[in-house]
């Protein structure tokens, strides 16, 4: 070693050896994996992934969200923009003026009328003619007397109909109310939905998309560990390159959304809660467990996003 | 080694050794590994997985979820777009103008007739004729008020039966619009389904996929760690991985589950919501101690 009388040091390499029966191995060990790489390089399982479309499902096709009403613009013309005494009016006279409620008065007389024409008058005629007096005065004002109840019950069915409607009127205006605000709410929930569900479908779409792209260094990786076979490298993931974890989708915005929003509102009960002697409906209560639901959705969207 | 005044590195060389037994064994477990590693590089277990058909199950063969209406589409058609006007017409009419209404206040005219022609009018006649009045005025005159009195009981009859039909409107009326929202609700929650459905049998399906390409190496893995065994950091992959979660996320968790509870016990009346919330506070609980 080393030269007489020089001051420089020495430049040397140290090479580590294995036994020879390693070396050996190693050597095809690594022409092996080689081999296998040169095969999954060119088949990356994530090549044929489509992308989960959304705006499709949500819109239909060629449309996005910004063709359809703002959020704002609903509430606005559901709730906020609502003039609710003008609503009061236009329903107190459909329910009370409508046709439909002409149409049964009408009916009402066609009823009577009818029962009179095939019942009553022939009654009366029979009975009149059978002692040769339908050409007295008295078979007229008889009849008349029959046309004057007519007359009479008919006014009296329209008058109550309509006094007995107005509960009703009332009941309908709450019930449009609610209809507007579940509307609203409804809106807002299928939004919700939408960018819950954007948001993972582009997370999952995505991650596909960067797991095919880096497939080759994914490959790769297993052929560095090999290399340091003998120095204890391992390939440190178990999964591609790029990937998110099936832990992620499952808890996920969008099942938070879905556990959280399971329970949604009712316009009213379906069966009338009382009815008093007067025909007069008290309308039950609607329940308030849609509050219930949007928190429940924001803490499982909380959970998912801290997980 | 090396020569004077050279300017070449020189080459040491060390080889690491073990004792001849230990690498008698090594060889010996090195052959076994490699001859197990042929017989079974070729045969993954992973190439008979199926994967997941999401699309036929939920939406039918050949036919992809843009086939099928927009949830925004539903919704227009059932609620925000339907019109309250006419479904209260219809309910109207269905309910007070039905043809089983009329028949049956026919029918009982008909009973009140019966009474008419074989009692009321008979007797009224025996009376009038005993007092031979059957040719006054007054006859006729009475004649006509029995008719009245009838046609007022027709319609105390017709109005009583029609009266009592109208707290039904406001039940149809409500049933009908509950019915529109749930059939939008149904349809949000078969989109999600569907989603969430997706995006985990993508995840699995590629999961798979992934493990089926990869098994030659996942294979060469349990050679490579033989190789490497006499070195002390060496050892293979575990192929199981598990996030954990976080505090806050367990806290979040169970109070979702509690309010979700507290939320479908609301439904019902008293205690519901008491007992919703401690029945969905120990789901949650559950399921954090289960993860």
């Amino acid at each position: 070693m080393g030269g007489g009388g020089g001051g420089t040091p020495a430049n040397t390499q140290t090479m580590i050896r294995y036994a020879p029966y390693i070396e050996e191995k190693h050597k095809n060990f690594l022409a092996t994996i080689q081999a296998q790489r040169i095969i999954a390089v060119a088949n990356s399982p994530f090549e044929d992934y489509t992308d989960i479309e959304v705006d499709d499902a949500f819109f239909g096709v060629g449309y996005t969200i910004a063709s359809f009403p703002s959020l704002y613009d609903m509430f606005g013309k559901f709730m906020a923009g609502l003039d609710i005494e003008a609503l009061w009016e236009q329903l107190y006279t459909s329910t009370l003026e409508s046709s439909a409620v002409g149409d049964l008065i009408a009916a009402e007389g066609d009823l009577i009328d009818d029962e009179i024409e095939e019942s009553s008058l022939p009654r009366l005629q029979t009975g009149m003619r059978d002692m040769n007096a339908v050409m007295s005065s008295s078979f007229v004002v008889g009849k008349s007397l029959i046309e004057s109840t007519r007359t009479k019950v008919i006014n009296k069915f329209s008058a109550d109909l309509k006094y007995r409607l107005i509960p009703i009127a009332q009941e309908r205006w709450t019930t449009h109310l609610n209809w507007n605000k579940l509307v609203v709410g409804t809106y807002a929930e299928i939004m919700k939905l939408y960018f819950s569900a954007k948001t993972d479908v582009d997370e999952i779409n995505y991650a596909m998309a960067a797991k095919n792209t880096l497939w080759p260094f994914t490959v790769l990786d297993f052929e560095r560990a090999a290399l340091g076979a003998l120095q204890g490298a391992t390939n440190q993931k178990t999964d591609a390159a790029g990937a998110s974890t099936m832990s992620r989708v499952l808890s996920g915005a969008l099942s938070g959304v879905a556990m959280g929003a399971m329970v949604g509102g009712q316009v009213a009960p379906a069966t009338i809660a009382s009815t008093s002697a007067t025909g007069v409906v008290t309308p039950a209560s609607s329940g308030g467990a849609g509050y219930g639901a949007i928190a429940g959705a924001a803490f499982g969207a909380a959970a998912a996003y801290y997980y | 080694m090396g020569s004077s005044g050279s300017s070449q590195p020189e080459h040491t060389s060390k080889a690491i050794r073990y004792a001849p037994y230990i690498e008698e064994k090594h060889i010996a477990m090195l052959s076994t590994v490699v001859n197990t590693r042929k017989d079974i590089i070729n045969t993954s277990p992973y190439t008979s997985y199926t994967d997941h058909d999401i699309n036929t199950a939920m939406l039918g063969i050949g036919y992809t979820i843009a086939d099928f209406p927009s949830l925004y589409d539903m919704f227009g058609k059932f609620m925000s777009g339907y019109n309250l006007e006419v479904l209260w017409d219809t309910t109207f009419n269905d309910q007070l103008q039905a043809d089983e209404v009329n028949v049956a206040i026919k029918t009982m005219i008909a009973l009140s007739d019966d009474d008419l022609s074989e009692k009321s009018i008979p007797e009224f006649k025996l009376h009038m004729r005993e007092n031979n009045a059957v040719s006054s005025s007054s006859f006729v005159i009475n004649k006509a008020n029995i008719e009245c009195k009838r046609t007022k009981d027709l319609s105390v009859i017709s109005a009583d039966a029609k009266f009592k039909l109208l707290p039904n409107l406001n039940t149809k009326y409500n049933t009908a619009l509950n019915w529109q929202k749930g059939v939008t609700d149904s349809y949000t929650e078969i989109m999600k389904l569907y989603y969430l459905s997706s995006m985990v049998g993508v995840d699995a399906d590629s999961e798979f996929a992934f493990r089926n390409v990869i098994w030659p190496f996942t294979v060469l893995d349990f050679e490579q760690v033989v190789l490497g065994s006499m070195q002390r950091s060496a050892g293979y992959n575990k192929y199981v991985g598990k996030r954990k979660r976080s505090d806050l996320s367990k806290v979040l968790l169970v109070a979702s589950y509690t309010v979700q509870g507290a939320s479908i016990g609301s439904m019902f009346p008293g205690w519901g919501t008491v007992i919703g919330a401690v029945i969905g506070f120990v789901i949650g609980v559950a399921i954090v101690m289960s993860e």
